[in-house]
This record gives C-alpha cells, sequence and structure tokens, in this order.
C-alpha cells in the first residue's frame, strides 16, 4: 500500500508542491481511502453466464463502410452530373440496403516530429461576431443617457438626419491570480485533419448503374463528387449535405416539409426546453440517423447561446429604443454539442468553447431542425516543442489570448476580467499550407483560461481564454481595427 | 487504424481479465448487486458489438471498457429520473425509490452532505484512481478529459474533501460508509 500511496502523493506534489507541508495528513487520507475500498465479490454463475450469453451473441457487422478518406480523387467536370444522378436516385433506394451505410472514418496517423511546418494561424475570424469585439456591444439607448459612447453630428442633406455614434472605449484587463502551471512534458501532439475525401467503389457502383434520360452515367469514366444534397420527401423530413472532398456533413429541415409559420409566436414559458430533453432529444436523433459519435464525448448544452439571445435586447447598438432590463425571451431552440475528442483529448475553438457536433433542438416542434459539423475524423499527430515559459504564457493570456482585443490608449473604461486555473485542451484552428496554398485544419495543444468575471453585465461574452503552447510566438496579434462609428439615422431632433 | 479483425477470442479472453473489474467499477456506482450485474451485461454487450471498431493505438482496452460502463451506468439513472441529473447512485436522495443495498447505504447523514457535493466525474476520478489503480492517462481516456486535467481533478477533490469535511469526520466517513 505504501507504493500506492507513494504513487499517488507523488502526483499531487507535481501539481502543488506545498501541499508536502501536510503530507501526514494527506498520506493519512489516502491510506484511510485505500482501507475503505468495499469487499466487493463477483458471483462466479454470473460470470459463466455472461461469458455464456456473449457466446452466443453474433455481433453487430461492421463489414462494409463506404470511407470518405479513400474517396477517389478525379476531374470536377462531371459534378453537376452526379449531383442530378444521386437526386435520382430515391434515399430509399440509397440507404435500404441494409449493408451499404455511410460511415465516416477515423483513426489518427503518427507522423514525424514537425511534419506540419511552421504553425503560425492567425485569428480565428468565425468566432469574432460572438466576442464583442472592438469594444462594441454597449448599450444605446434614444437620447444616449444609458450609454458612455460619443455622438458626432455630421453634415446632412434635407432628406436624412444622420449621426455618428461612437462606441464606448472599453479596454479589458486580464488579470491570473492562481499559481504557475506545471508541464511534465516538453513536446506535445499538433494534429492535423486529413482531407482528400474518399468514395467507396459500391457508391460509385450505384451511380453508374442510373440511367438517365439525357444521359448514361454509367458511361462517365473517373468521376468524381464534390457535394450531395439528399432530400426527405415526407413530414418534417430533412435535407442531407455532404461534402465528400471535405468529409464534412450537415443535416437540416427540409423547408417544404415542415411548418412554414415558425417564428410568428413568441414561445412561452412552458415551451422552454429542459436541458435534459434538449440533450434527449438530440441523442434519439444521432440514434435515429445513425450517425457516429464513437470519437465524440457526451453530448452537452451550449449554454453561452442563452446569454446571446437574453442580452441581445439591451445590447444591440442599431436600436433605437432599447430597455434597460433584459426581456424574457425563451430560445426557440436549444444547442446541444457532442465534443470532439482527439486521443482522448477534448477540442475547443479559440473562445475557449468545446467544438464538435453541433445539433439544434427546435422548442417549438420538440424535433431537432439541424446538425452540423459532422466530419471526418482522421488526423495526422506530429510531435512538437511547446512553450513553457510560464511568463510568456501568462503575459500571451492578459492581452486575451488567441482572441485580440483593441487597446485604446484613452478608454472611457477598463474591464477587469478575472482568469480561473487552466487546463489542457486541443484548441482548433485553420492556416493556409505552405506548399498547397490550400488551408488546413490545425488542433494545437493549448492553454484554457476560464473566465470567473461575471459576463451577465452584457459587454463580455468570452468563456474563456486559451493560448497555444506551439506557435505562440508566430501568433497573428495584429488588434482589429479601431471601431468604425455607426450611422444612426434619425435619432436626433433637430 | 481500427483493426478490421478483432477476434472473438480476444475479446473472450479480455472479458475473462476485466469482467471482476467492470463489476466492481459498476458496483460501486450503483451500491445494488442485480443491478450491477445488470449492467456488467450491457456494457459487455455494448462493448462485444463495437468490439470490431475498437482500436488499440487510440487506447487500452481497459479504457475503453471503463468508458463504456461509465456511460451504462450514467444512462442507466438518467433513464430512471429524467427531470433530474443523476448519473450515479450518490446522487439520490434517501427517500428516492430506487435499489440500493441497505449495507451500502451511507450511515452518516452529516457525511453524505460533503460527499454529495462532489461531481460524478470527481468521484470517478478517486474511484478510478484509488480502487482500481488505473493511470491518470487510463483515467483521461475514461472520462474524455485531459490527463493534466484528471490529475488536477484528483489533487482538487482532495483538497475539497479535506477543507471542507473535518478531519474526524471524514476519517468516519471513510471508516465506516461502506
Amino acid at each position: 500500500m505504501r507504493k500506492e500511496i507513494e504513487q499517488i502523493l507523488s502526483d499531487i506534489y507535481q501539481i502543488d508542491p506545498a501541499l508536502k507541508e501536510h503530507e501526514s495528513v494527506l498520506i493519512e487520507m489516502i491510506e484511510k481511502l485505500l482501507l475503505a475500498k468495499p469487499e466487493v465479490k463477483v458471483d462466479e454463475i454470473f460470470v459463466s453466464q455472461l461469458r455464456q450469453k456473449l457466446e452466443a451473441i453474433e455481433p453487430a457487422k461492421n463489414n462494409f463502410s463506404l470511407s470518405f478518406f479513400t474517396w477517389n480523387r478525379a476531374a470536377y467536370a462531371f459534378t453537376a452530373l452526379a449531383l442530378i444522378a444521386v437526386a435520382t436516385v430515391s434515399l430509399n433506394y440509397f440507404f435500404k440496403q441494409e449493408t451499404e451505410k455511410l460511415v465516416l472514418s477515423s483513426g489518427v496517423e503518427r507522423v514525424e516530429n514537425n511534419a506540419f511546418g511552421e504553425i503560425a494561424f492567425s485569428t480565428d475570424q468565425e468566432n469574432e461576431e460572438s466576442l464583442g469585439r472592438g469594444g462594441g456591444g454597449m448599450p444605446l439607448t434614444a437620447n444616449g443617457e444609458q450609454s458612455t459612447g460619443s455622438y458626432y453630428p455630421t453634415p446632412t442633406d434635407a432628406d436624412t438626419k444622420a449621426e455618428m455614434y461612437v462606441p464606448s472605449r472599453i479596454n479589458y484587463n486580464f488579470v491570473y491570480n492562481g499559481e504557475e502551471f506545471s508541464f511534465e512534458k516538453e513536446t506535445m501532439n499538433v494534429y492535423r485533419k486529413s482531407t482528400g475525401g474518399a468514395v467507396p467503389s459500391q457508391l460509385a457502383g450505384l451511380l453508374s448503374g442510373v440511367k438517365l434520360d439525357v444521359l448514361d452515367l454509367g458511361k462517365l469514366k473517373n468521376t468524381e463528387i464534390n457535394s450531395l444534397q439528399i432530400n426527405e420527401n415526407k413530414d418534417y423530413g430533412y435535407t442531407v449535405y455532404i461534402e465528400p472532398k471535405q468529409g464534412y456533413v450537415s443535416i437540416s429541415m427540409n423547408w417544404e416539409k415542415w411548418p412554414q409559420d415558425v417564428y410568428q409566436r413568441q414561445l412561452t414559458e412552458s415551451e422552454r426546453l429542459s436541458d435534459q430533453e434538449a440533450i434527449s432529444m438530440a441523442k434519439a436523433f444521432v440514434k435515429s440517423y445513425g450517425i457516429n459519435v464513437s470519437n465524440y464525448g457526451e453530448p452537452e448544452i451550449v449554454d453561452y447561446q442563452n446569454h446571446y439571445y437574453i442580452s441581445r435586447d439591451v445590447a444591440s447598438p442599431l436600436e433605437e429604443v432599447v430597455s434597460t432590463e433584459p426581456s424574457l425571451y425563451i430560445p426557440d431552440s436549444a444547442s446541444v454539442v457532442y465534443p470532439l475528442l482527439i486521443d482522448s483529448q477534448e477540442v475547443y475553438d479559440q473562445s475557449g468553447r468545446k467544438t464538435g457536433i453541433n445539433i439544434d433542438v427546435s422548442a417549438r416542434y420538440r424535433k431537432v431542425t439541424y446538425a452540423s459539423n459532422i466530419t471526418i475524423n482522421s488526423f495526422q499527430s506530429s510531435a512538437y516543442q511547446i512553450e513553457n515559459d510560464w511568463e510568456k504564457i501568462i503575459d500571451f493570456a492578459k492581452k486575451g489570448g488567441t482572441n485580440s482585443y483593441y487597446q485604446y490608449e484613452d478608454p472611457t473604461e477598463t474591464i477587469e476580467i478575472e482568469l480561473g486555473d487552466p487546463f489542457f485542451g486541443l484548441v482548433k484552428t485553420w492556416q493556409v499550407s505552405q506548399d498547397k496554398y490550400n488551408g488546413e485544419e490545425l488542433y494545437i495543444p493549448s492553454l484554457i483560461f476560464p473566465v470567473l468575471s461575471d459576463s451577465s453585465n452584457g459587454y463580455f461574452y468570452q468563456q474563456s481564454v486559451t493560448v497555444p503552447l506551439v506557435g505562440m510566438e508566430n501568433y497573428d496579434r495584429s488588434y482589429p481595427d479601431y471601431p468604425m462609428p455607426l450611422l444612426q439615422g434619425n435619432a436626433v431632433e433637430e | 487504424m481500427a483493426k478490421e479483425n478483432n477476434s472473438r477470442s480476444e475479446f473472450t479472453i479480455l472479458y475473462d481479465q476485466y469482467v471482476d473489474k467492470i463489476y466492481r467499477f459498476i458496483y460501486y456506482k450503483t451500491h445494488h448487486k442485480e443491478t450491477a450485474e445488470d449492467l456488467t451485461s450491457v456494457a459487455f454487450v455494448k462493448a462485444l458489438n463495437s468490439f470490431s471498431s475498437f482500436d488499440q493505438n487510440k487506447g487500452g482496452f481497459s479504457a475503453w471498457i471503463y468508458k463504456i460502463a461509465r456511460n451504462t451506468v450514467i444512462d442507466f439513472y438518467r433513464s430512471k429520473k429524467t427531470l433530474i441529473n443523476i448519473d450515479d447512485v450518490w446522487d439520490l436522495s434517501d427517500n428516492q425509490d430506487i435499489e440500493r443495498e441497505v449495507d451500502a447505504s451511507l450511515k452518516l447523514a452529516e457525511v453524505k452532505k460533503y460527499l454529495k457535493k462532489l461531481s460524478v466525474e470527481q468521484r470517478d476520478v478517486v474511484i478510478l484512481r484509488v480502487w482500481e489503480g488505473l493511470s491518470y492517462k487510463e483515467i483521461a481516456a475514461v472520462l474524455g478529459k485531459s490527463e493534466n486535467g484528471c490529475k488536477m481533478m484528483f489533487f482538487r477533490t482532495i483538497k475539497k474533501l479535506k477543507e471542507e469535511m473535518p478531519l474526524v469526520l471524514f476519517l468516519c466517513f471513510l471508516l465506516k460508509s461502506f
């Protein structure tokens, strides 16, 4: 037992050496914990019966996989024709053959160290809209009293009364009061998503058997399909978009088959989706459509969206009349994410939100309306030297991490953002391949600092600050441009 | 890449090697013999059906089967009580109508107050690390977290128990609660 305790203590001390001072208490606690291990005896009859039961079961067959990853590279010229062909093939015909189902490939291929060249990603454009960058997002009232923003009258003509609204100049001051993070390794794996996709020969066979009035598809040679759209022709049916080259699938409502009066009535409190309901519906959908989630963690609610909805009424600078109190808004849908796992590590976006398969569940219909980012999970991994200079890491975090914030010389307000203890994660980013001039998706080992400060003031929505441990020195920290004033027509009495 | 021909005989060998451990792990989370047996069966049937896609290169069988077992328990409790978050027996209050061995229930109500403050993940880290002897790498694979994150979680759990629970009470809990 002594050896076990020593090992456990060793792990604890790596995290916090100061705990050595409490060694005697810790030893006592762990010793008792070990002694308290319940005596559990397994029933031998049960073990034997279960073995027999398992031997009698025919395992589920996984012998036919249409793998994107081995998609035949070929000409683009026949894409349109192929699309017509696939649209002609009914969904039933496509999927009814029991052994033929579309399965996303997965796996991690180890490659040599530093195989992806210099890591030099830039800012994450796709997240910008939710980050309140550049000091935007300040509540604007009709008379300007609630706002610390400034108005500058501009020349007007006879028909237009316009003024310039200059947003408040807010600086964010990131503060970390925690302890230093200890690193066990000098290198960590960077992952690159494999693209190129593949089409199985069986799918090509399906296409070649289709003969249109105007064309015999079987005559086409060396074809490639860049995208597919498949509609379910039934009530509450879905439209499936497939981009085989990128290995990307999304599923959305087939609008023709859903009621059209979607947004006419505000939902009531009783119609609000509970987290549990949303997750259950997402799970049922995943199961129903055979979406492969084996490389994903347990689904969870994306709660930042609620913040967005609630605060939108007070935050939009384009509204003429804005309430100072957040109005009760029942979101029409809840977002669920199945977090992607690569080598058992969770993946985050540059704002520190878990990323993976996104599923929107409608509160109005109590059904899934959208599932996106269903992708191939084939990656290459390459070991890189990590940055373990704590000073540099903290300095980077205090600048907002990978999301840059404009720093005003004369801010009207400075908001302190407190950061919590960091944890490891992979952060998804994007960079242009130096040799192929193509974009490529990279997953960078990073430290993620959770934001502890209350975000309910409507200014700052970012949940975490991310610091890449590889390529930090090459990070493009070009601050966003100075926020442009917004034109406010007829906002001021002459 | 996934091993395509994980054979039935390989699975049987692994079954013999892990059935005791998985049963124990599930028992720790259910405190009920029949329930633990049922869920152990479910976990191994799931594992058998997915065995052809099990990829040794992405982590050992140990982490894989523990993860299946853990999810099976979570699914079991969530299907029983859909209106509240329950991931294992520890989340239940005493008067909730669910099977539980009398001798495994906590006798010290005061202690339970502290134990219930732990998340299911914190409890699992303690169980897997201290009682099952899994490495942090394996625990990370089971919980879908980073290795360092699991170490940190274990440390924080111990620290939390130490800080929130009077030492005497804590020791009583350890000695008498199981």
